[in-house]
């Protein structure tokens, strides 16, 4: 049984149906990447797995539990935390406040100052601006913060949407070291990017999104073999 | 013109002003977290005059617990217009119109009540404490020195509410990025309830400060809530520290304006400081420029 399991689900903006059928799966300790070009449904399909947009029809299923009827604010609890695009950081709050903010909704929350210690044993960086307000950090200590915020709520499954937009390559590869990290203590990842190169690098099975619809699902490998994946999203 | 006047007049301006920033900070805080504007608002004042009127004139309770009393009761009529009437609105199409349409509609209901149960008249109010004080050479009533105390404290806790407790963290996330606050486990529709009953308490401790001072009626709510506005857009909206200096700033100026024409000038000073302010800042004193 995946950790994560996701039966034909469409999601519509007003009459516009932006997700077709999507079916996606992550296992218990695994990295899965989606890629696909801008406009093609990734952010929606994250956005429609946390219960930010309802699923029209189809399943979600955490755990052998539909959570498709779940109120978003219920999945942190589950262990879903999901990093939106850009961070969406809580701009007027302080670093520390952010990363309580990602305890606020879960059990964790009472282990809180050890869960934010591990945080800062990850990203020296952000303790060192413990008091400074997340809207005045940088793009890269913005994704560290998003990060850090999600493994507060020590999550069984972590979503990332495009965590490398924006961010110089040198930042790029820190994130994705954090990433396998993270991984590497038995957490889930679904990886949402558009940079292609970076998602199949990190992830074991990957799915190729395009307008709404999964065109093509399996190992890496065969992401990297195949001759048009290669052309549109590697550049090679 | 006496020193002495013009320090005693300070002084009452800086009292008017923190029950201008109390009714000022429930409106900021409504609109900080909802993004909506609370037309109801002078009518949680009103509801806390009367039950203060109730509880202390007619039924002679402690002024103190008649306060209280006002203030939970006003907390509940606040959070049960939220969820029967604003919760209902705030998930559809243009509910920035429907909510200001909607807490008029509440407004008029609640006056119209209260001049059937009450009627029209003025009901005064004693003073909670009677004398005066002399400090230094100004004379200054007891009941504004209660005023003083009474809305520095309720400030006091406000802030630490919003800044130290799990509740104001929850609120202030909601505030800043709702999506993400909802992604990260809190409840908004819990949030937007008892924000909206945090403010009409606010409203209805106002009013119970000043009940003795201007008596109460059913249509007390309308000054201070034109008042309300211009301190919430002088000081910034959403800002609570905003609203803070902002209603004191405007009471001090207030004050001082009449001592050199007459009372019936108030309005016509608060309103002529809030252009030139917004005329300077049109973002307000410590709101925040917005860039689109």
């Amino acid at each position: 049984m995946p950790l994560l399991q996701i039966e034909s689900m469409s999601a519509y903006y007003g009459d516009a149906r932006a997700l077709h059928d999507v079916s996606l799966a992550v296992e218990e300790g695994e990295i899965v990447s989606v890629i696909g070009p801008n406009g093609a449904g990734k952010t929606t399909m994250l956005r429609t797995m946390t219960g930010l947009i309802r699923a029209r029809s189809g399943d979600i299923r955490f755990r052998d539990v539909s959570i498709a009827r779940e109120p978003a604010h219920k999945l942190i609890a589950r262990g879903i935390a999901h990093v939106p695009e850009g961070g969406r950081l809580f701009p007027q709050m302080t670093i520390r406040e952010n990363l309580l903010m990602g305890a606020y909704g879960t059990p964790s929350w009472k282990d809180r100052a050890s869960l934010m210690a591990e945080v800062f044993a990850l990203f020296p960086r952000l303790e060192e601006r413990i008091r400074q307000l997340a809207g005045t950090l940088s793009g890269g200590e913005r994704q560290m913060l998003a990060t850090g915020r999600a493994l507060m709520a020590r999550p069984r499954l972590l979503l990332l949407d495009e965590p490398s937009l924006g961010l110089a390559p040198k930042i790029v590869e820190t994130i994705l070291s954090i990433i396998l990290d993270v991984n590497r203590q038995g957490v889930a990842v679904l990886l949402v990017e558009q940079n292609a190169q970076l998602a199949l690098k990190a992830a074991s099975r990957a799915y190729l999104l395009e307008n709404g619809a999964v065109v093509k699902a399996g190992p890496t490998a065969e992401f990297l073999a195949d001759e048009a994946v290669r052309r549109s999203y590697l550049g090679v | 013109m006496p020193l002495a006047l013009v320090l005693a007049q300070i002084v009452n301006g800086i009292v008017v002003g923190l029950m201008y920033a109390l009714f000022a900070s429930g409106l900021t805080l409504i609109w900080g977290t909802m993004k909506m504007l609370d037309f109801a608002h002078g009518e949680f004042f009103m509801l806390g005059g009367y039950i203060v009127y109730y509880c202390y004139a007619v039924l002679g309770f402690n002024p103190m617990l008649a306060t209280l009393i006002a203030v939970i009761a006003v907390f509940i009529i606040g959070m049960l217009v939220e969820r029967l009437v604003i919760h209902h609105l705030l998930t559809r199409p243009v509910w920035q119109l429907t909510t200001i349409i909607a807490t008029l509609g509440v407004s008029i209901i609640l006056q119209n009540a209260a001049l059937h149960i009450w009627g029209p008249d003025f009901q005064s109010v004693p003073y909670f404490v009677e004398g005066v004080a002399k400090i230094g050479g100004i004379r200054i009533a007891y009941q504004r020195l209660l005023i003083l105390a009474v809305s520095c404290s309720a400030i006091a806790v406000l802030w630490f509410i919003l800044k130290y407790t799990r509740f104001g963290l929850a609120l202030r996330a909601t505030a800043q990025d709702s999506d993400a606050a909802r992604l990260y486990g809190v409840n908004i529709a819990t949030v937007y309830t008892v924000t909206f009953g945090l403010s009409a308490a606010l409203a209805a401790l106002a009013a119970a400060m000043m009940a003795p001072i201007t008596a109460v009626n059913p249509f007390m709510g309308l000054s201070p809530l034109l008042k309300g506005f211009v301190v919430v857009i002088l000081g910034g909206l959403g800002s609570f520290t905003g609203a803070i200096v902002g209603g004191v700033l405007l009471g001090v100026v207030e004050s001082l304006g009449v001592l050199y024409t007459s009372t019936q000038w108030s309005d016509v000073i608060a309103f002529s400081f809030l252009v030139l302010v917004i005329w300077a800042r049109p973002w307000g004193l410590l709101g925040v420029e917005e860039r689109n």
